[in-house]
């Protein structure tokens, strides 16, 4: 066995994880769910060692984040393409988590020591809960595209609407959590800042998107579109307020 | 006409409309809010009301997203309203009409915070003398500040032990990073501290009327929401 250090270790693993979502998508369609299974198992251990190594979950940081988000989009992925059987979830999903991790080697990877602000429960919650949110929107967006893959297969729209409801349940509760933890760090459960805008904005999206798949009249295909504008929606939510402005949010 | 007037106030149309313009008119905040820094000065060191009469309105080119949003909301608190007592019945449908009370709150507490409450930041507390804060009838004196730094030198916890002086008596409380000390329910918040040349603790006093009710409207808003997703699509129906 090699003699590695624990970053050595953690950088096999996540190697191998990226390798692995790469072969899913590019592998033949009886080997994709495996290599999804094992590029997860080994980016689920890298995950585990990068947390060992910073002594706290690894939520921090566009770098953790980020690679927490393909792996929820990987395993989640799975559990869609199981329920629905449809391939576009693991080959989306697949694709999803290689443009993740391959975008992620350009982040900053060094572990900061946490500020003292964020050693607490309801941040983990708050954080861990809105990148299963983002991760069950990405299923939605699959779930959009599918319908219109799959000739407007009926099945796509469940599925799509089955991710993006539980996404927003899980971004209703990281919202909240948000808001409980803002109120005991900073003293108010609501600061007006371009960040909080945009969650707001996902939030409206997503009730948005609730309610008009309910309306009568409106067509199917509208509310997959709506799927699909939603996950972009939240990648600027994510990625763009992240990168280009200042906020609460930037540690 | 009347009757018409109610339809439309409890259509979902209506609702997804001014869902649609209001995520807009966030957006178009959102994108002016860095770029003019100055014109929205300050709108997070007091309640919303008290800053827009005092600060926000003098931009109000640059500001007007702000009301815009306000008046969408009261449209959607209205919209949402009249949808659910119009539908209130018991059924599936229940479930969801739980979750508009649970908004509902949420949008009513932040009418409190915007309405009420107060902040008084800038308390420099050092030791051996007590500062008169007057919105919490008290005074207040540094004790002592404790730090656990990690290895690499910065700070892993803090914490300040500060003293009350109170009409009740004198007694102190320890505040932290998300630890406030509450004195007859308003929250002391430690935000800063320095340790040389002298101790001293910086510290706030925010009180949010609103955010117990914020909190209980969240609570009502998940106990609504978490049936949905176990609800069919048949049991769940189409409205216009």
């Amino acid at each position: 066995m090699p003699d590695l250090s624990l970053h050595g270790w953690f950088l096999v693993l996540y190697g191998g994880a990226l390798a692995g979502y790469l072969a899913a998508s590019l592998a033949p369609l009886r080997w994709k769910p495996w290599a999804v299974l094992v590029a997860a198992g080994l980016h689920t251990g890298s995950l585990g060692l990068r947390g060992v190594q910073a002594g706290r979950l690894p939520l921090v940081g566009v770098f953790d984040t980020l690679s927490f988000f393909a792996l929820c989009v990987a395993l989640l992925s799975i559990v869609f393409y199981r329920r629905y059987g449809s391939l576009t979830f693991l080959e989306g999903g697949s694709v999803l988590a290689t443009l993740m991790l391959v975008f992620d080697l350009l982040a900053p990877r060094e572990l900061r020591p946490l500020p003292p602000v964020l050693r607490t429960l309801w941040f983990e919650v708050h954080v861990a809960l809105s990148f299963v949110a983002y991760a069950l929107f990405a299923i939605g967006f699959l779930g959009g595209i599918d319908y219109f893959l799959s000739d407007r297969d009926a099945r796509s729209l469940r599925a799509e609407y089955q991710a993006n409801l539980w996404g927003y349940l899980c971004f209703s509760v990281a919202m909240i959590a948000g808001g409980i933890w803002a109120y005991y760090a900073w003293g108010t459960y609501w600061l007006w800042t371009p960040k909080e805008l945009w969650t707001t904005i996902v939030w409206f999206f997503y009730s948005l998107y609730l309610h008009a798949r309910i309306v009568r009249g409106w067509r199917e295909s509208t509310r997959a579109v709506l799927a699909i504008v939603g996950f972009a929606v939240v990648l600027f939510t994510y990625l763009g307020v992240g990168l280009l402005m200042k906020s609460s949010h930037t540690f | 006409m009347a009757k018409w007037i109610l339809q439309w106030l409890s259509s979902l149309k209506l609702t997804v409309w001014v869902l649609t313009v209001l995520i807009g008119v966030f957006f178009v905040g959102a994108y002016l809010m860095p770029r003019y820094p100055e014109a929205h000065a300050g709108m997070n060191a007091m309640p919303l009301f008290a800053w827009w009469s005092d600060m926000g309105r003098r931009h109000l080119g640059i500001n007007g997203w702000l009301p815009l949003s306000v008046l969408l909301l009261a449209v959607l608190t209205l919209n949402t309203l009249v949808c659910t007592i119009r539908a209130l019945r018991p059924g599936p449908s229940l479930w969801a009409h739980v979750t508009h009370l649970g908004f509902l709150l949420i949008l009513l507490a932040h009418l409190v915070s915007a309405s009420t409450g107060f902040k008084e930041t800038g308390i420099v507390l050092v030791r051996g003398r007590a500062i008169e804060v007057p919105r919490l009838v008290a005074a207040l004196e540094l004790n002592r500040i404790d730090v656990t730094p990690y290895p690499s030198g910065m700070p892993r916890d803090y914490g300040a032990e500060v003293i009350f002086r109170t009409p009740e008596g004198r007694f102190s409380k320890r505040l932290g990073p998300n630890r406030p000390a509450f004195y007859r329910g308003i929250p002391v918040y430690l935000k800063d501290f320095r340790l040389r040349p002298v101790p001293v603790a910086l510290c706030e006093v925010a009180h949010d009327p609103g955010a117990w009710l914020a909190l209980i409207g969240s609570v009502v808003f998940l106990v609504g929401a978490l049936p949905l997703p176990f609800l069919t699509g048949k049991k769940r129906g189409y409205s216009d």
